[in-house]
């Protein structure tokens, strides 16, 4: 076969891809590399000393309850916020989609939280939620007389931080979502309406379908958000408490490499993580094989 | 006569300011072919997506087998209808496409089998069930677009320009197979196309809109030999029919209809011998060969007239006279209507 080059020579090629890769190696092929071997040690306080131990990090935070506990964390805060999201997302975007007066402010309003950076929806979230002063808790105790303990009680606790996260991820859903439903041929879903199909219907056998493409992406870009961008929340809202309920693996990976200095540990945990947030998505890409419809 | 399918009463259609359609009524019969021709613009698909529901009249009514449907929902009015971009669902392979509206309808699995296997046959697709719109060529998928519209056995089915996305041998085709499927059926067919050729060649009848009115409602034989106004005229046959002032064969001693301004005479009826009328006489500016006949742009003072004929002798710059027979001679007022 003939080979298509660009470039005269292969030095050529390699001093335009050079920059990025440098940038690459130094920020992110070496600390990975770092993480992987820094993973099997035992680090001293500030990394004054540290002794080879192998897979023990690993052994100690399979066999730990502890650790077990924020797995389960991670998977309820996962789970329920990329389900949340893509419904709301799409139910959202699907409202927006339709002919009325002023969708344009309505769109903008529903894009607006995505734009926020992730601290200053933290920091609504916690004023919202507060036990003694916060607004949530001000109505209600005007409109039923009761007072809920927000972030004192394990299982409302995780549903404000997923409340938080969902509320900001939603926007970009509806951006993609509404940008994918704008792309679905009128004549198609005008089709399905003249065979006899009724709203509910068109919706559910056409033009859910035709989403499955855009869908599949934001699975996977929401599951990866929500591994790692719920730091800011947690951290801002209930600092992975009451009792460790809302610590999920990240910032239990922060609160062990920064706070308690156990390194290594946080390491393995890194690597944990990395582990599972690449089988996730590959089984994703799996089960889409079968379920997304690609336009051709 | 047999009874009224679809008719139409008073329908007024605008978009905000933009008057689209003006004062339609029309009635179509049971069992007929019914061609809506108009040139692009004129307002022919907004009138079809009336009738299917999928728009809504701004005034009028509109009634399917007697039934006022003026406000009812397209997935209530009972119609199949083929779209131009034929609108396959591509997520479903064809036999999933073809079954959609059956299957919606909860018909029984033994009868959509039968059904389908039918259909299929019928439109030689019966090979292709398994694949997506997306393995199919252009005229596989508006095959498989008519199955879906005829699967379901409604009365009524509209087509949007099915045909322009084909290439012009298969279109000729399809234009008999698609005629031969109406009869057969005894389907009530409304037909939207910018083509006079499929429509003269389908239609019982032709619904010529201009400018969003009717300009005729006629079969096609009458369109073409008593056309009502200049713009039928000029819209049907190729070339179209010759418009000239009447002022050019004022002198030829034939009684002229009073307020006639303008005169047509179609291409074929003209001739280089001579016969009851003289035209007049010009010179070649162009010539068409097309095998069978030879068109020519013939210049008579400064009006260009085009002739057919069978004869591929003559050239370009040669001076000729041409000569018509009275009773191929129309004769149109100032409004461009005929007398």
């Amino acid at each position: 076969m003939e080979r298509h080059s660009l470039y005269k020579s292969k030095l050529t090629a390699l001093m335009f891809i050079l920059p990025t890769l440098v940038i690459l190696i130094i920020f992110l092929y070496y600390p990975t590399f770092q993480t992987f071997k820094m993973s099997l040690y035992r680090v001293a306080f500030l990394g004054l000393s540290k002794q080879f131990v192998g897979l023990e990090n690993y052994r100690y935070i399979f066999s730990s309850p502890e650790y077990r506990k924020i797995f389960l964390n991670t998977a309820i805060f996962v789970v329920l916020s990329v389900v949340i999201s893509l419904v709301i997302g799409l139910f959202l975007a699907v409202l927006a989609n339709q002919k009325i007066k002023g969708k344009t402010v309505f769109r903008l309003l529903l894009i607006w939280p995505y734009a926020l950076p992730p601290a200053v929806a933290g920091v609504i979230f916690l004023f919202l939620f507060n036990e003694q002063s916060g607004m949530v808790n001000y109505i209600l105790k005007h409109v039923a007389n009761i007072a809920l303990p927000w972030l004192s009680k394990s299982y409302l606790a995780m549903g404000v931080v997923i409340t938080a996260f969902v509320w900001k991820m939603v926007g970009y859903n509806v951006v993609f979502y509404l940008a994918a439903l704008q792309n679905i041929p009128k004549d198609i879903i005008e089709a399905a309406k003249v065979e006899g199909a009724s709203i509910f219907q068109t919706f559910f056998k056409v033009t859910l379908p035709m989403l499955s493409p855009i869908t599949l992406f934001l699975v996977v870009t929401n599951t990866i958000a929500a591994f790692f961008e719920s730091f800011t929340f947690i951290d801002l809202i209930t600092k992975g408490g009451p009792a460790d309920s809302t610590t999920v693996i990240i910032y239990s990976i922060y609160r062990d490499g920064f706070e308690y200095f156990k390194t290594g540990l946080a390491a393995a945990e890194s690597v944990i993580l990395f582990i599972c947030v690449v089988i996730l998505t590959l089984i994703q890409l799996r089960v889409s094989r079968r379920m997304v419809h690609y336009e051709k | 006569m047999a009874e009224a399918m679809i008719t139409l009463k008073n329908v007024n259609k605008s978009f905000g300011k933009n008057k689209v359609l003006e004062k339609i009524n029309f009635s179509i019969r049971k069992g007929t072919f019914t061609v809506i021709l108009g040139a692009s613009g004129s307002g022919k698909t907004t009138l079809l997506r009336l009738i299917a529901g999928l728009d809504f009249p701004t005034g009028g009514k509109i009634f399917i087998n007697g039934k006022d449907v003026t406000q009812e929902e397209a997935s209530k009015r009972n119609i199949s209808m083929v779209f131009q971009s034929y609108a396959l669902f591509p997520h479903m392979n064809v036999r999933e496409n073809i079954v959609f509206g059956l299957k919606i309808r909860k018909v029984k699995k033994e009868e959509i089998e039968k059904k389908l296997s039918t259909v299929t046959k019928m439109l030689k697709i019966d090979n292709l069930l398994g694949r997506k719109p997306s393995e199919l060529s252009g005229g596989q998928r508006q095959r498989v677009a008519l199955a879906r519209a005829i699967i379901s056995e409604r009365l009524i089915c509209l087509m949007d320009e099915p045909l322009s996305n084909l290439d012009a041998k298969l279109r000729s085709s399809m234009r008999k197979e698609l005629k031969s499927l109406q009869e057969k059926l005894n389907l009530t067919v409304i037909y939207v196309t910018h083509d006079q050729i499929e429509a003269m060649s389908m239609a019982d009848e032709i619904i010529l809109i201009n400018n969003g009115k009717i300009e005729q409602h006629a079969d096609p034989k009458t369109i073409y030999e008593n056309p009502k106004t200049i713009y039928v005229a000029e819209f049907i046959g190729t070339p179209p029919m010759n418009i000239f002032n009447i002022n050019l064969i004022k002198n030829s001693n034939i009684k002229l209809p009073e307020n006639a301004e303008k005169a047509g005479v179609r291409p074929e009826s003209i001739s280089f011998e001579r016969r009851e009328i003289k035209i007049g006489d010009g010179e070649i500016v162009f010539c068409e060969y097309h095998g069978s006949e030879t068109i020519y742009s013939v210049k008579v003072n400064e009006t260009l007239i085009n002739v057919k004929s069978i004869e591929g002798k003559h050239t370009i710059g040669e001076k000729i006279s041409l000569y018509c027979n009275r009773e191929q001679l129309l004769f149109f007022n100032r409004e461009g209507r005929k007398l």
